[in-house]
């Protein structure tokens, strides 16, 4: 449903890094962040969703059969560049009472995913097509 | 009888005599009232016109010197307006020569101020410095993004998209 309002110009993604399960999750997040700064963010992302490998011979074997800079990767990984970065939305997530995961939020509203959650977004969508219709 | 033979050929000359002085009284009466005026007189007359024309036309060629005086003082006066505005442009010009002045001087005052601008970001940045990983931490809190970053890296989708889903969530 998601892919489908984003392609459709509906809707905007954001992901924000929880990090409840310690260093896997900080490893992982960094990973991400680091693969994000050559422009591969997302298959980073769907990387650990899939295969949930949080080593970091994983994460560089990745960086490499993505053509990245595997060692400026590397360094990033191991300077923990972006650590104030996922440690500060994990933080602002905290602050705003999200504790469990994943939470999605609709215009800053809304909690857990649940039937309720997926049935507003499909009414806003509907409505939005109406009105451009 | 002889008398008369020899009268007669000495009268006539005589006679001739004064027919000749009473044509001669004759054209000085005529020269005297304007009349007939011989060829020479009016030759002469002539001469003296032309002169009188030629000192008549003599204050016409002042005239005319004054003509040109005057036009030459129209040009003068042309000129005159002409340096003027020369002048003027020159004032101008000087005033543009002082006006980039005036502009050096208005934009050194900035230079100074951006100087002390400089020195005060310089002041600013340390302070900054210190208090940046605050600023960062509050801005990631705020925004989930991190300056300097490239703020859609862990975005899709259109920016002006009405429905924004923020998902927050753990690769485990």
């Amino acid at each position: 449903m998601i892919d489908e309002l984003v392609r459709t110009g509906l809707a905007r993604f954001e992901y924000r890094h929880i990090l409840n399960h310690g260093p896997p999750s900080v490893a992982a997040a960094l990973a991400t962040e680091c693969g994000g700064d050559q422009g591969r963010w997302w298959d980073f992302h769907d990387h650990y969703m899939t295969t949930q490998d949080f080593s970091r011979d994983g994460a560089v074997a990745l960086a490499a059969s993505l053509s990245l800079d595997t060692e400026q990767f590397a360094q990033c990984l191991d300077n923990e560049v972006h650590l104030e970065l996922v440690e500060g939305q994990h933080r602002a997530a905290a602050q705003a009472g999200f504790n469990r995961t994943p939470t999605i939020r609709i215009n800053g509203e809304g909690g857990a995913v649940n039937d309720a959650l997926i049935e507003q977004v499909q009414e806003l969508a509907a409505q939005l097509e109406s009105e451009e219709g | 009888m002889t008398i008369r033979m020899a009268t007669l050929p000495g009268m006539l000359p005589a006679t001739l005599v004064v027919a000749l002085l009473a044509a001669l009284g004759l054209i000085l009466a005529a020269c005297s009232s304007g009349g007939d005026v011989p060829e020479a007189v009016q030759e002469s007359a002539v001469a003296a016109t032309q002169s009188d024309q030629q000192q008549e036309d003599q204050p016409a060629t002042s005239y005319r010197a004054g003509q040109s005086e005057t036009a030459e003082g129209e040009a003068a006066e042309q000129s005159s307006p002409a340096e003027a505005e020369q002048a003027g442009e020159s004032a101008d010009e000087a005033g543009q020569t002082d006006a980039p002045e005036q502009e050096q001087a208005t934009e050194a005052e900035p230079q100074a101020s951006e100087q002390s601008e400089e020195a005060e970001t310089e002041d600013a940045t340390s302070s900054e410095a210190e208090a940046e990983p605050e600023a960062m931490v509050g801005q990631i809190i705020e925004t989930g993004h991190r300056a300097g970053l490239f703020a859609n890296r862990n975005v899709v989708g259109s920016p002006d998209a009405p429905i924004v889903i923020t998902e927050y969530s753990d690769f485990l």
